[in-house]
Formats: structure tokens, sequence, C-alpha cells
């Protein structure tokens, strides 16, 4: 009796459920009816992969007749198909991309059969840092593929991947990878700790879970590196830093990290160390230029023209006579206009977005300074820093580099040379005072570490690199052993 | 939490609004003055001169001059002001010039301003003027612009030509001395032009006398070592041109049983750019003690001179004073205008040119 | 105790002495100690360093004697409560009052060179916030500030070798023209320069391996002896006595001579360059000062931080004016230097007697 009231309500829990998907557009169920028996097939059409459908359970339904559904899983050459009891599950699984096939039977089962389909985009070339020359891969928006990339670098059982699901919506797949034996065993646990606190409905892209675990929310300087390039990330693997990697999103976040780190391309380690480090020290010229280079401009002819030597006097106040602003509200329109730009392009379809930057690059700039509205030398000098500011290697610094030139221009226009110097201390202090998963940010200029230095402004040869970063304090300092060569 | 933020931020803002009028010098909202002229007009009152560039497209330039009688300089600068377009800055004072009679009636009242305003730089370049400074202002037309012409007609003379170095602070520090005398270049107008003229000399603050440019490279050697010189030789026979001169003076001061002995050592070594008696080559060791007897002559004329008016551009007393430890104030003003004060002089010609 | 995370490593001993010496006595204090020894006074500056490395020798005595105790709790140790507190109030009124003297003579250097009509409340409206932000964190802050401010001004010392093309080497000579008693007695004008060093009886505990930290510290001592030294044979090459008198910083005064291609002054890059060095001079001193009244009275760090920085705020508002300022140099210099060649050695001696005492006893 009881049984037979179980499956009554089962057999109406089915209709229900069933009653439900069919309100669903894209639900799609069929009825086979064999001699013994009637199979019953359901499925997402969304959600499946129907080329695998009509290719491995499609056939096999139809022509032969079954019994039983234990005699469908062994028929059907798909893995982790699973028999349930319980109707009410149905709906979740067959949203995430099962089929269920489902007998009449004395105890009713129903199978379910895995085959979501995931589109991916192929494996391409990195288009946030290229490099022409080394490695042309670049991380794709599978969690799956990205982790194959970095395994077949680093094809060793050390490699530690921990996986979990973050967003109580989206479950995004998340993984935390290190190496064992090399990483801070710290390290990766407040990574850990960290991405398990997180609270939210959805994760998106990386750039959730780096703003969510970051250590100061309110800076404006990015304290995870993130990189779109799968050698990059065995690199520094070996260097025993984490590594966080979410599923849907291109970029894999790096922890901890330092400042100087963003400013190193990782084509510096393509080319000889001569070159990378005279590469390294003209972009960090550039960034400097361009975070003082409209401040000061506005500083010196607001407050100190004695500053001006006598052969560039000319020079500057003919350019400026016409312009009816002062020079920080010429400078702020300016940078505005640039910005302007910069987000249009961002904006737009990419080959639309070169017209534009090519058409207001030219024709704004020389407009402009022909109608009288800026100075000539202004136009020279924000393009520069702007120019300046592309050369960061990292995406999210450049955009900080351009952003505090803004408090710096205001700093500069009310307390001239001083200002640009108190603002900057204001940025020294807020350095300091960083950290990035806890260790901190300014390492290896403060704490000062003379080892580390080798691979920061310059980067020494490789023989001269033997020692790991002390900033993530790895566990084996030494990069390899005399032992490790034997092996 | 956010309350902190509030604060700093409150902070900021208002420090930045308080001082949002605060006096700026936006470049082409001044006027820069690039030339100061001073001339003396009676016991009481000066008259000051000021020029300043304006600015125009294309690296054209137009001068004002303004220029006002009044008692002192910072009094003269307001009635100035009140007759120029814009504020009038000193931030790109390049040169000053005072008149003669001002300076014969001593100039550390007037320089006072200069020294004590700190946008002035330590480079500016001060000049006396034979007649009004006013006119020698007035008679420049350049397009560089009056302050330029003039720094840069200073400075090539510096480098290349008879001029010693001279600024602003060199004066003060040999005004403020109680070891040396001060000097400056005097400029006066020919055809038209301002040329440097002559060199004055300063007995404290005073002009007492002036020898010269054409003579001022004798002085200009024994008071500091240079490397770009010229030196010409007229005897009976021939004449000689010398250039590249390379000048190093050494200063001994010897204390003999109480008496002082000064030696000054010049090594001079140049180049012959002009002989008018033929092959030199061979007579270069005589040539060069002619040389050698001409500068000493010049030398001793110049030192006597010095003597004579009781002052010390060259800084002898500041070398007698650094050397000798029973050095006695009193004693050496009395002795300076007797004291025996002997020339080394080392000529070398290192080359001849492309003729021998 | 304090805990070795807050720790720094000994090194850091070096950059802290120094920074907190380097100060706004940098820039002016040529004309000030030629007052006895005329053109030997260098020769003072070297006196006074030797002297300092004594008195460093002293409190790391004091300190170790004490097995890496602070001033606060050597005082209660020696003195007892009552005079002990009172004694460690008076070490932290007079660490608040060389900050404010350092500040507002900086103050008054941009009044005088670089904006005479700024308002001088707002101005520091923008300066607390930032001493705040580095007093109120940790200790590693503070250390850090240090660091870069004595890391970068350093660049400012190849601008000293400009001024010499204009300089006379027989400024300085005779050498030793003048009696030892008036190198000494200029000395003692030079301690104001100086007199950061007594900060380390507050940070002491916060060194890691704080015994093998004396000889950064006496290394430091040495660089800023060295600095000074420098800065002074430089400008009393560059000038002569005579027009020192009329000269109220000098330091400054040698970079109007500079020129450079694209800068034709220095002296306003210079004095934006200094707001590092001055920086971390001030924030040590309240950080020294919060810390020892934190320690004396219980009251919570940043609570003491803001009220002093409402101290400080008040004081530079109030003082002012050229004279008055030099005489608060003047005097937090005589301060100085009772507290550090007076006060110490007492204070070595008597702890030490104390501390027999008490042995015997127990």
């Amino acid at each position: 009796m009881k049984k037979k009231a179980s499956k009554r309500k089962k057999q109406r829990d089915f209709e229900n459920t069933l009653a439900e998907l069919v309100k669903k557009d894209d639900f799609i169920d069929y009825q086979f009816e064999h001699n013994d028996s009637s199979i019953c097939l359901g499925y997402l059409k969304s959600a499946i992969d129907t080329e695998k459908l009509e290719k491995y359970i499609l056939p096999q339904i139809q022509q032969n007749d079954y019994i039983d559904l234990n005699e469908v899983i062994n028929d059907i050459p798909i893995t982790k198909s699973q028999l349930i009891d319980d109707p009410n599950k149905l709906h979740e699984k067959l949203i995430q991309g099962y089929v269920f096939i489902y007998m009449e039977n004395v105890n009713p089962q129903y199978l379910l059969v895995p085959i979501p389909l995931i589109k991916t985009r192929q494996v391409d070339i990195p288009e946030v840092e290229f490099s022409v020359v080394g490695p042309k891969e670049a991380f794709v928006e599978n969690i799956d593929t990205n982790l194959n990339l970095v395994r077949k670098r680093i094809a060793v059982p050390e490699l530690n991947i921990e996986k979990m699901k973050v967003g109580t919506v989206t479950k995004t797949k998340v993984a935390v990878v290190s190496i064992e034996g090399i990483a801070d065993k710290e390290n990766v646990r407040t990574v850990i700790q960290r991405i398990k606190d997180v609270q939210m409905d959805q994760v998106i892209d990386s750039s959730y879970i780096q703003q969510a675990i970051t250590d100061n929310q309110n800076s404006p300087f990015p304290q995870l590196l993130d990189t779109e390039r799968p050698d990059r990330i065995a690199a520094v693997l070996t260097e025993g830093k984490v590594a966080i990697f979410v599923d849907g999103s291109p970029h894999v976040l790096i922890g901890p990290t330092t400042l100087v780190e963003f400013f190193s391309a990782f084509e510096d380690y393509f080319l000889n160390w001569t070159l990378a480090s005279a590469f390294r020290l003209i972009r960090l010229f550039a960034v400097f230029f361009s975070i003082l280079i409209t401040p000061l401009y506005v500083a010196v002819l607001t407050h100190h023209f004695e500053l001006i030597p006598k052969t560039l006097l000319g020079t500057l106040v003919s350019s400026r006579t016409q312009v009816p602003f002062p020079p920080i509200l010429e400078a702020i329109i300016l940078e505005l206009t640039i910005e302007l730009l910069r987000e249009a392009g961002a904006r737009l379809p990419s080959k639309i977005g070169q017209t534009i930057g090519i058409v207001g690059g030219i024709v704004i700039g020389t407009a402009s300074v022909e109608a009288g509205l800026t100075s000539n030398v202004l136009l020279i000098i924000v393009a520069l820093a702007a120019l300046g500011s592309f050369t960061t290697p990292v995406y999210q610094m450049g955009n900080t580099i351009r952003l505090i030139r803004f408090p710096l221009l205001v700093f500069a226009h009310i307390y001239g040379i001083l200002g640009v110097g108190i603002c900057i201390a204001y940025i020294m202090v807020h350095l300091l005072k960083l950290t990035s998963l806890g260790r901190p940010f300014l390492e290896p200029i403060f704490p000062f570490r003379l080892t580390d230095l080798k691979d920061a402004f310059i980067r020494l040869p490789f023989d001269k690199q033997n020692k790991r970063p002390f900033a993530v304090r790895p566990e084996k300092v030494l990069r390899s052993t005399k032992q490790d060569y034997d092996k | 939490m956010p309350l902190k933020y509030i604060i700093f931020f409150t902070f900021i803002a208002v420090s930045i609004f308080a001082n949002f009028d605060m006096p700026k010098k936006i470049i082409d909202q001044i006027r820069m003055a690039t030339v100061a002229g001073y001339d003396y007009v009676d016991k009481e009152t000066i008259q000051g001169t000021v020029i300043s560039p304006m600015f125009l497209q294309k690296n054209q330039l137009m001068d004002s001059v303004y220029t006002d009688t009044s008692s002192m300089v910072y009094e003269n600068r307001l009635k100035l002001n009140a007759q120029a377009s814009e504020q009038l800055y000193n931030g790109k004072l390049e040169i000053a010039f005072f008149n003669k009679e001002l300076a014969e009636n001593g100039l550390r009242e007037t320089l006072d301003y200069l020294l004590r305003d700190p946008t002035i730089g330590s480079r500016l370049y001060l000049g006396i003027v034979e007649e009004s400074a006013y006119e020698l202002l007035n008679s420049i037309d350049s397009s560089k612009g009056a302050g330029f012409y003039l720094s840069d007609l200073f400075e090539h003379n510096v480098q290349h030509g008879n001029l010693p170095e001279t600024n602003l602070k060199m004066f003060s520090s040999g005004l403020e001395s109680k070891t040396r005398d001060p000097f400056l270049p005097m400029l006066s107008k020919e055809k038209g032009f301002p040329s440097i003229e002559s060199i004055a000399f300063f007995n404290d603050d005073t002009l007492v006398d002036s020898i010269p440019i054409e003579d001022a490279n004798i002085f200009k050697m024994l008071y500091q070592n240079f490397n770009d010189g010229l030196y010409n030789l007229v005897t009976e026979n021939y004449k000689a041109s010398i250039q590249n001169v390379d000048s190093t003076r050494d200063f001994h001061v010897r204390d003999e049983k109480g008496s002082i002995k000064v030696t000054i050592d010049v090594k001079l070594s140049g180049v012959v750019r002009e002989y008018t008696k033929g092959n030199l080559t061979k007579r270069i060791p005589s040539f060069e003690k002619d040389l050698e007897k001409d500068f000493k002559k010049k030398a001793n004329e110049l030192i006597k001179q010095f003597q004579e008016l009781n002052i010390d551009p060259l800084g002898i007393e500041e070398h007698v004073r650094s050397s000798i430890r029973t050095y006695d104030k009193k004693q050496f003003k009395a002795e300076y205008q007797t004291l025996p004060i002997d020339l080394k002089i080392k000529f070398k010609v290192t080359e001849s040119g492309t003729r021998k | 105790m304090v805990k070795v995370k807050n720790q720094v490593p000994a090194l850091m001993v070096f950059f802290l002495i120094s920074a907190a010496q380097l100060g706004v006595g940098v820039l002016g204090f040529q004309s000030v100690i030629n007052k006895y020894a005329g053109h030997d006074a260098w020769i003072s500056v070297i006196v006074a360093g030797l002297g300092f490395n004594i008195i460093i020798w002293i409190m790391y005595r004091i300190l170790q004697n004490n097995d890496g105790a602070e001033i606060v709790s050597i005082h209660k140790f020696t003195y007892g409560k009552w005079l002990g507190g009172i004694l460690s109030f008076i070490f932290s009124m007079y660490l608040i009052l060389t900050s404010v003297v350092v500040l507002r003579t900086y103050i008054e250097i941009i009044q005088v060179w670089m904006f005479p009509y700024v308002k001088v409340w707002a101005l520091l409206l923008l300066l607390i916030p930032l001493i705040y932000y580095i007093i109120s964190g940790e200790f590693r802050i503070i250390v850090g500030v240090c660091f870069f401010g004595v890391l970068y001004p350093f660049f400012l010392i190849f601008t000293l070798f400009y001024p010499l093309k204009y300089s006379n080497l027989t400024n300085i000579l005779p050498i030793l023209d003048h009696s030892f008693t008036e190198i000494l007695q200029s000395s003692s004008l030079a301690i104001f320069s100086f007199m950061g060093v007594s900060t380390l009886l507050v940070f002491y505990p916060f060194i890691r391996e704080s015994r093998k930290s004396q000889k950064f510290a006496h290394i430091g001592n040495i660089y800023t002896t060295f600095l000074y030294v420098f800065i002074c044979l430089v400008s009393y090459i560059y000038y002569n006595q005579s027009e020192l008198q009329y000269i109220l910083w000098a330091t400054l005064g040698l970079w109007k001579i500079i020129e450079m291609p694209f800068l034709a002054r220095f002296e306003y890059v210079g004095i934006a360059t200094l707001f590092f060095s001055i920086l971390p001079n001030v924030a040590l001193y309240l950080w020294a000062s919060t810390r020892s009244l934190h320690n004396l009275f219980g009251i919570s760090h940043k609570k003491i931080a803001v009220f002093l920085l409402v101290i400080v705020y008040i004081a530079c508002i109030i003082t002012g004016g050229r004279e008055f300022i030099s005489f608060i140099n003047n005097m937090t210099g005589k301060i100085g230097g009772i507290l550090l060649f007076g006060y110490i050695p007492i204070l070595f001696l008597i702890n030490l007697i104390r501390r027999k005492v008490k042995r015997n006893a127990s």
C-alpha cells in the first residue's frame, strides 16, 4: 500500500514538473512506443548538444526495446549518466544540460544523461598583452581550457588546484592554483579563505573576485595582477605566487604582487637582459612623465614662471597668448578630451574606434589650437602623457595612472610645485599602507630588499635570478639546486 | 569609518577652496621685467626704468619701457605698475644697470632690494652705465628683447672675452667682504648700440676707477682661472695675437719676519693666431720671453694702480688673511699701498696654427 | 610588548635616525652656527656629530640595561610613578614642541619663498590629515616615510656641486683659526640640527634584534654629520663670513645660482623636494610624542594623535613672524641641548644606581 502511495505521489510530482517544463518554450519531449514498453525522453533544447543526442542517445532508444533503465545506461556511451528517484530534481538537472529518460516501471526512475552544450572560443593570440616574441596563446573563457593551458606548461604532481564555487546564483567555478612546496601556504590559505568569504550572487568575471578579495577596496591601485598569458601564469607560479582562475573570464589573477610588477611586461623575459632592463626603465620613466608632466606644466605656468629658462619663455608665453583660460582649465579640458576619445574608442567597434582616434587626435587637436582654445605646447604635453600612460603593460594600472593625474592637477593649480609634492606624499603614504594578500605592496623598495631588486626596475640576467622573490615568502628560496638538475 | 573619510575630504576641500583666490602668476597675465636700470636724479631720488617683453605669436616680441622717479626701488616699482598693463614681476630679471653717478654715490642701498627679493636669481648680471641707464635701455632694438639681448651680450663676453665672471652673487660677495672689493662691467652707447667699454672698480660700494675692456684680460687672468682668453702683443719689431689662452693663477703669501710677501704665479698657454714676422717656430723661446715681459709690465702697472687707489679687487688681502695666521687687519691696511707684490709669469705657446 | 609583526629590521634605524635629524635645520643652520667659530664652524658640526655619537651610545646603554623598555617605563622604574610620569610628560611635550617648530619653520619658508599670500590655516588643513594618515597607522608606515625621506632628497647632494664654480676656497682658510672654546660654543648651536635622535628612546622597542641596531644608529648619525659638514663646507666657501650675516637660508641661497637647460631656478624644486624630508621629521616627532603619552596614560593611540594634531594645528596658526620663529628655534635647540647632553647622562647614572639598589634589595 505504502509503496503504491509513494508511487502515486511520485507520478504526480513528475507530472507537475513536466507541466511546469512544458511552459518553457524550448522544452521538448518524445515518447517512443515499443512492443513491451514505452520510453519517454525530454530535454531543454537550449541547454543540450543536439548533435550528441542524435548520435548517441536517440538511435539506442529507437532501435532497442528496453525493459529496464539500467540497460539503457550500459548502451549509451556517455559518462556520468545517473539514475535518480526524485522527480523534483529533474528541473534543475535539465537546466544544466541533462537529458532525462523515463520508463513507466514498477519503481519509476529517471535516467539523466549529461550532454550539455559548451560553446567556447578557440585559444587565440593575446590581445591586451601582445608580444612579438614568445608564446602566442591567451586564456579563453572556459576554466578547463585555461587550466589545461597552464598544466601543460607545469606538468608536475606538485601543481595544486583547489576548486570551489562562488556566487549564490551563478555558482561560478573558481580555481586557486599554486605549486606545493614553493608557494607559501599562508598565501594560499589567505586566498582560499577570502574567496570562501565572498558574499555575492554573481561572479561574471575574475575582476569581481579581484574586487571582492582585494586588501583595500578604496584604493585606486589594483592589488592583484591580472594577465591573459598562460606563460606568465606558469612563470609566476614557479616564483611561488598564487593564481586565481575564474570560469567565464579570460583573465587570471596573480597574488601577492608588488607595484613594480605592474610595470614589467612579460616580454621583458624574452629579450636579452640589457635590452629588457632599458625598456623597463623607459616604461617607468614614461609612467612618471605621464603622471607628472601636466601637473608640473600647470604648476610652473600658474605659480613659478621663474623656473622657465629664458630660451623657452617666448615659446611658452606666445603659445598661450590667445588662450582665454587659465592653465588648469586648459589642462583639464585637454585631459578630458583625451579621456573622451579613449572611452569612445573603447566603446565603438574596433574599426570605427580607430577612425575616431585619428579624427579626434588630429582634427580636434589642430582645430582647438587654431581656434585659440588651447596652447599647442600643452597639446603636445597632454598627448605625450597619454602615450606614456598606455605604455603600462597592465591595463588596470594604466587606468590608475590616468586617474591620479586629476587630483595632482588641482593641487598643482592651488599650491604649485609644493602642491604636487604634497599630493605625491599622499600617494606615497597610501602606497606604503597598501598590501597585497597581506604582503607589502611597495616591496622591494620598502621594505628594502636588495635581492629582490634583481627583477624590479631592471631585470638582471637569469643566472642572477637564482632566488625566488622574497616578497611572496616562497617555501623554497633557491630556484633550483644541483640535485634538481641531476634528477 | 565614513566619518573619518568625510572629515578627511572636508579638510582637503576647505584647504583648496580657502587658498583658491591666492594670487597667481599665470605666465601670460603678468609682465616679466627682464632688465632694470637705475639712474641718479638727486641725493634722495632715483629714476627706475624697467623693460618687459610682450610676447606676440610666432616668437615675436615687443618691448615696453616703463620709467619713473622715486626715492626707493620698491616705491618705484609701485609707480611703474601704475603704467604697466599687467603686474610687473622680477622673477625673470636678467640684468640690472646703475648709472655711473649712482655708483659713485654708493650702490648698497639700491642693491638691497635685489638681494632681498627671493624671486631674483643670483645669476642676475649687474652693470654700470656711463651716461644714462634709461637711454641705454631705450636704445636697444632687438627681436630677442632687451633683457635677453643684454644678458647674452654679457654671457659670451664672460665665456670667451675679457669680462671676468660677474653676477649679483659675486658682486654682493665682494661688497660684503671685508677683504676684497667688487668690480662691475661698465657700458656705454657706441654708435647707438650698448657695448661693454670698461671695468669699473669699487671701494666698498662706491665707484672709484675703471680700466678699458681691452686691458681687462690682464685683470681677468690675475683674478680667475679661465681657458678661452685672448692676448695681443705689440712690440717695436712685430705684432702677435694669441688665442685660447688657458690661464691658471696662484697666490703665494709668505710671512718673512713680520713683513708679508705676496707672489702671484700666473701660468698661461695659448695658440698663436697672428704673427707679423714670418717664421715663428724658431723663435718661440724668445717670443715667450717677450710675452712674459709684456704681461708682467702690464700686470705690475695694474696692481700699482689698485694700490694707489687703496682698493683690492684681486682679493690680495683675502689671500693674506687665509694664509697667515698672524694676519692683523689694521697692520695690513697700513702696509697695503706699499706691499711688494711679485709676479711670476710663465707663458707657453702650444701651437702656431697651420704655419710654421 | 611590541609584536614581532610590527617590528622593523635593525637596518631601518639608520633611516629613522637620519630622517629624524635631517629636517628644517638643513636649510639655514650655516648662518646660525658661525656665531662663535666663524669659518671654522664646520668643525663644530663634526664635534657636534661626534658628541651625538656618544649620546646615542649612552641611550643604547640605558635602553639595553632596561631590556628594551622605552622612555616612559624607564622613567617609571627610575623615579617612581609620579616623578617619572611628570618627566615623561615633559619629554613628550618637548617632542611636540619640536614638531611644531619644524612644521612652522617650513611653512615660513613657503611663505617667504613661494607663496607670500598663502593662508597658513588652510595649508595646514592639507598637511594635518597627511600626518594623521601616517602616524595613525602601524610603525612600519612611519619607517617607510622616513626611508623615502632619506632616499628621495638624497639627489639634492649633487646640486651642491654646482655652486663650487662660484666659490673661493680662501673663505674657509686658515683652518682652525678659532680657539677650541669658540668651536665648542658653535657646536652647542648645531645641536638643533641633530636632536632628532631623542626619538630613539621611544621607537627602540619597535626594532627587531634591537641590540644589533646600535651600529646602524651610529652610521645614521655619521651620515647626517657628513651631510651637514658637506653642506656647511660648500656654504662657507661659497659665501664669505660677513656675507653670511645677512643671509637667512644659506642652503636655499646656494640653489639660487643653479641654472640648468630645462630649469632656470632650482630653489623652488628644492623646497618642494625638502617636503619629503620635513614630513618624516614632523611625523616621527609626533608619533613619538603620541606613543609616549599613550604609554603614560593608556588612552588609545589614535585619540591622542587627533588631540596632538589639534594642538600642533593651533600652535602653528598662532605663531608667526621671523623674530618669533627664530626665537622658538633657538629655544628648542637649547632645550634639546639640555635634554640630550644634560639630562640623558644623568638619567643613565640614576638608572644605573637604581638598578644596583634594586638588585641588592632583592
